[in-house]
């Protein structure tokens, strides 16, 4: 069971994303793909949107998956595992996590069922460059998230500019100078094949504009 | 509005964190930001037994976050983090949400015929306003726009998250 971290600061997309790319997976690769959403609050949205898509979705509600439902995920991870047996899980955290703090849950369900920690997804929003890469107490939150990526995507490129693209390729990757870059419109659809491809492990050699192999948590955990 | 049930929730600090990751980073870098939010779900009964046109809903769907943010904005958020709705009825469903009053609102989902009785989740999420503003903000709204166009609007879960 592959575990994928989909992050990113509140409203770049990650629900959207995460049925785009559960589709991709199951329907071009055949995967078993389940979800776990993690929304501030006990009354979600987002798991409804992606039930409504037909996906398997568990819930955890009721704060914030990087620390008081640590252990709730790990076990979620267990359960699912024993359960229903996903090829895949796609965990959506809340977007005031860190990727990292989410690992070490993932670590945790790791002690007790066979899991391969993947990469580390985090969505960026094309849309907001100068608030989420500003100076203030936003642009540190976003620039430590997208520090935890493995691979980022620039969302809503659909909706910019291409020097506005490049701008946030620039600023995204000082933020982030191990991961991987890519563009996606995931409302569109753009660029999700591409990023599921490299979400299952294919096409990993010499990929015009990528950098790094995989990222710095790719296989680890 | 009936059965508003203002609980206690998250909010985004954690004065007494002790961690498992065996120093004393704090759990959010976020914690400095001010985030706080409000979840509820509503049922929504029209008075008539025609209901009201799925394209009406959809229009007073986007129509809701709006003026959630708008509100809130007014009421001192700093910024709009990310408010949401999903209103389920017989026909379908429609999603609303809204990152930025200058973006507005993005609405998707469908609902095939009239609508009566449907369920609506709003998940509000601001930056710089407590958590009680918000909620104060969100069923206001809700309780304005869904009851001018003639629904009973009742809480049927809700908490200050």
């Amino acid at each position: 069971m592959k575990v994928i971290q989909v992050a990113g600061f509140l409203g770049s997309g990650k629900t959207t994303a995460i049925v785009a790319l559960a589709k991709k997976l199951s329907g071009d690769y055949g995967k078993k793909v389940a979800v776990i959403v993690n929304e501030i609050g006990d009354v979600p949205v987002d798991a409804k949107v992606a039930e409504q898509f037909g996906l398997k979705v568990a819930e955890l509600g009721g704060g914030c998956l990087c620390c008081e439902l640590l252990i709730s995920l790990a076990e979620t991870l267990v359960a699912l595992a024993r359960e229903f047996a996903p090829d895949l899980v796609l965990i959506e955290p809340t977007g005031v996590a860190l990727p990292e703090q989410v690992r070490e849950g993932v670590r945790l369900g790791g002690g007790r069922v066979p899991i391969e920690a993947g990469p580390v997804v985090v969505m960026f929003d094309a849309l907001d460059r100068e608030d989420q890469l500003s100076e203030n107490s936003i642009g540190r939150f976003v620039r430590r998230q997208l520090g935890g990526a493995d691979i980022v995507a620039i969302n809503k490129v659909d909706a910019v500019e291409e020097r506005r693209v490049r701008d946030c390729e620039a600023g995204v990757r000082e933020a982030a100078p191990g991961a991987r870059v890519m563009r996606v419109s995931a409302v569109r659809g753009d660029g999700i094949a591409e990023l599921a491809r490299v979400l299952v492990g294919e096409g990993e050699e010499g990929e015009e504009g990528e950098e790094g192999e995989g990222g710095r948590g790719a296989g680890k955990g | 509005m009936r059965g508003a049930d203002h609980a206690n929730g998250h909010s985004s600090t954690h004065p007494e964190w002790a961690g498992p990751h065996g120093h004393d980073e704090l759990p959010h870098a976020a914690e400095d930001l001010n985030i706080n939010g409000y979840g509820v779900a509503l049922r929504l009964i029209h008075g008539s037994a025609a209901g009201v046109s799925a394209a009406s809903i959809k229009e007073m769907a986007g129509e809701l976050v709006a003026e959630i943010a708008e509100e809130c904005l007014r009421s001192g958020a700093r910024a709009v983090g990310h408010i949401k709705s999903y209103l389920r009825a017989d026909g379908g469903y429609i999603k609303a949400d809204i990152v930025s009053v200058k973006r507005g609102a993005q609405v998707s989902g469908e609902i095939t015929g009239p609508v009566r009785d449907a369920r609506l989740a709003i998940n509000s999420i601001l930056v710089g306003l407590e958590g009680d503003e918000i909620a104060r903000a969100t069923l206001e709204v809700a309780g304005k726009i869904f009851g001018a166009r003639g629904f009973s609007v009742t809480v049927e879960k809700g908490e200050e998250v």
